[in-house]
């Protein structure tokens, strides 16, 4: 099966080949979705260093191996709120982008970047994530897609 | 005003023992009241013959206007004129404006613009009240007397007490009537986004069976049309969602009796027994449907499974049994499929086996959060 068909596919503004591969971790309570994100990441080159869906086990994984950037959603397993991962994760100096269909109004921390409204297609999430890590390391994002929204918080 | 703070010698025991009776009898129409306008002809019978009252109006105010509600003691073309009144211009627009009683008398003998439509109805004494609670001012009421004394102290004290009892209920009228309403707009969103739920899911089946059936590679097809035996799975769980008290709860085993159908095909006397009526959150139905799914795509015989909820209150577990030739065997299935294994990790769950045909999936139930419900008949 062609990736075009599940929307996995890279399209024009979805990812630019050529940079560093990302360490990503994803903080979702969803098996599906966290398999879809996890693949889609990894088609456009990224490594996943792991999915957790617990704010316990997002910190256990981010302090172990240090990703540069997480994908969070707003509402995890065990009643665990996302904005507290995503709070703590930028206090630790991880950038977070949220990945939720209700996204919040703010991130609440310089380094909560934006978010990417559900439902998202797969193929932009290489760009998303891209643009948002430039974002979060002082650069002009490049060519982000339209279904990151850039929450801009003063540092 | 002419006849204001009239003194008049207080209500002897008799007087005091009936105006009790009528208290009691009139709070008692009033918290049963299911209409406002019924609730206050309610009243004014009630307490016209002790009060000697010739006529009553009832002003209702609903945002910026007010209207007559109810009276009593009118006839029909005098109910229609005071219908028409310029409340504003009226004794009752007055109490309403000054949030206070007014008490009128020798009205006949007056020549006061604002007790003109009374004096036409040949009323000599007027008491008109606003109907209050809190700040917000709800209408008012009048009560009138063509040939009778003054209200004295008590009879103004009395009605004054029943009219706050009358406020007291019509905010309860309206208060039960925006929540109605508040629960009417509920269901209506709740059927709205039922329909797109369910029409969404529908449109994607749809589309992935239409590809799987265009696809010419065999495998291509396959899977797809193994995409849309899923997606349906995943219309199964939201199926029944919105049709019961419990809106984010499914009835699992009843769930899993619908994969079965979809999957084998059948309808009737599915074996699932359970010990005690199981519903979940759509969360979790969802990941134990597609486990389900994922399991019965291994090609084993259709199984048995029973339902059992064990543990104490607020640390049960469910404990489901499948029961068929090979099952046991596909145990190791969480070790060798990514999906099963991140399903198992999203519902909290283990597989276990009892032999080659018996497979166990334990996972944490919450029942005492979740609470049972009984199981569609």
């Amino acid at each position: 099966m062609k990736a075009a068909h599940t929307g996995l596919a890279p399209q024009p503004h979805d990812e630019i080949a050529e940079e560093t591969p990302l360490n990503l971790l994803i903080i979702e309570d969803e098996a599906l979705v966290a398999m879809l994100v996890e693949d889609a990441l990894t088609l456009h080159g990224h490594r996943v260093i792991g999915i957790a869906d617990t704010v316990a086990s997002a910190m256990a994984l981010a302090d172990g191996e240090r990703p540069d950037l997480a994908l969070c959603d707003v509402k995890l397993a065990d009643g665990d709120s996302g904005l507290t991962a995503a709070q703590l994760l930028a206090d630790r100096g991880i950038p977070c982008v949220f990945l939720s269909g209700n996204c919040p109004e703010k991130g609440g921390h310089p380094l909560v970047i934006g978010c990417i409204a559900k439902p998202f297609r797969a193929g932009s999430l290489g760009a998303a994530v891209r643009a948002a890590h430039q974002a979060a390391t002082g650069r002009r994002p490049s060519d982000p897609p339209p279904a990151l929204k850039f929450y801009n918080e003063a540092r | 005003m002419p006849g204001e703070a009239i003194g008049t010698a207080a209500a002897g025991p008799a007087d005091a023992q009936r105006y009790m009776a009528l208290v009691a009898a009139a709070t008692d129409r009033l918290m049963a009241a299911d209409d406002p306008a019924a609730m206050i002809d309610s009243l004014f019978a009630l307490i016209r013959d002790e009060m000697r009252l010739d006529v009553f109006f009832h002003f209702r105010r609903d945002g910026d206007v007010v209207r007559l509600d109810t009276s009593g003691g009118l006839t029909r073309a005098e109910r229609l004129a005071a219908a028409e009144l310029d409340i504003t211009l009226s004794a009752c627009g007055q109490a309403m404006r000054e949030r206070r009683v007014l008490h009128l008398t020798d009205i006949q003998t007056s020549g006061d613009a604002q007790t003109a439509f009374v004096r036409s109805l040949g009323v000599d004494v007027y008491l008109c009240m606003p109907l209050l609670h809190g700040d917000e001012v709800l209408g008012t009421l009048g009560f009138g007397r063509r040939a009778a004394r003054p209200f004295d102290e008590d009879e103004r004290r009395l009605l004054l007490l029943l009219c706050h009892y009358a406020a007291l209920a019509q905010h309860r009228l309206r208060i039960e009537e925006a929540l109605r309403h508040g629960l009417d707009t509920q269901a209506r969103l709740l059927a709205e986004l039922n329909h797109r739920v369910r029409n969404a899911l529908q449109v994607a089946i749809g589309l992935v069976s239409h590809e799987g059936r265009e696809a010419q590679d065999p495998g291509t097809r396959g899977a797809l049309m193994r995409a849309a035996e899923r997606l349906q799975v995943l219309a199964s769980a939201h199926r029944p969602l919105y049709a019961t008290a419990d809106p984010g709860l499914v009835d699992l085993p009843a769930l899993f009796g619908d994969v079965i159908a979809q999957l084998r095909g059948h309808e009737a006397a599915l074996p699932i027994t359970v010990d005690t009526p199981v519903s979940v959150p759509v969360e979790r139905a969802v990941a134990a449907a597609l486990l389900l799914d994922a399991l019965m795509a291994e090609g084993v015989g259709t199984p048995r499974i029973g339902f059992m909820v064990r543990g104490a209150h607020g640390n049960e577990t469910l404990r489901i049994a499948f029961q068929a030739i090979g099952w046991g065997r596909i145990v190791d299935l969480v070790d060798r499929n990514r999906l099963v294994a991140r399903l198992c990790h999203q519902l909290r769950a283990t597989l276990t086996r009892e032999g080659d045909g018996c497979l166990i999936l334990v996972m944490p139930h919450e029942g005492g959060t979740y609470g049972t419900r009984p199981s569609a008949p």
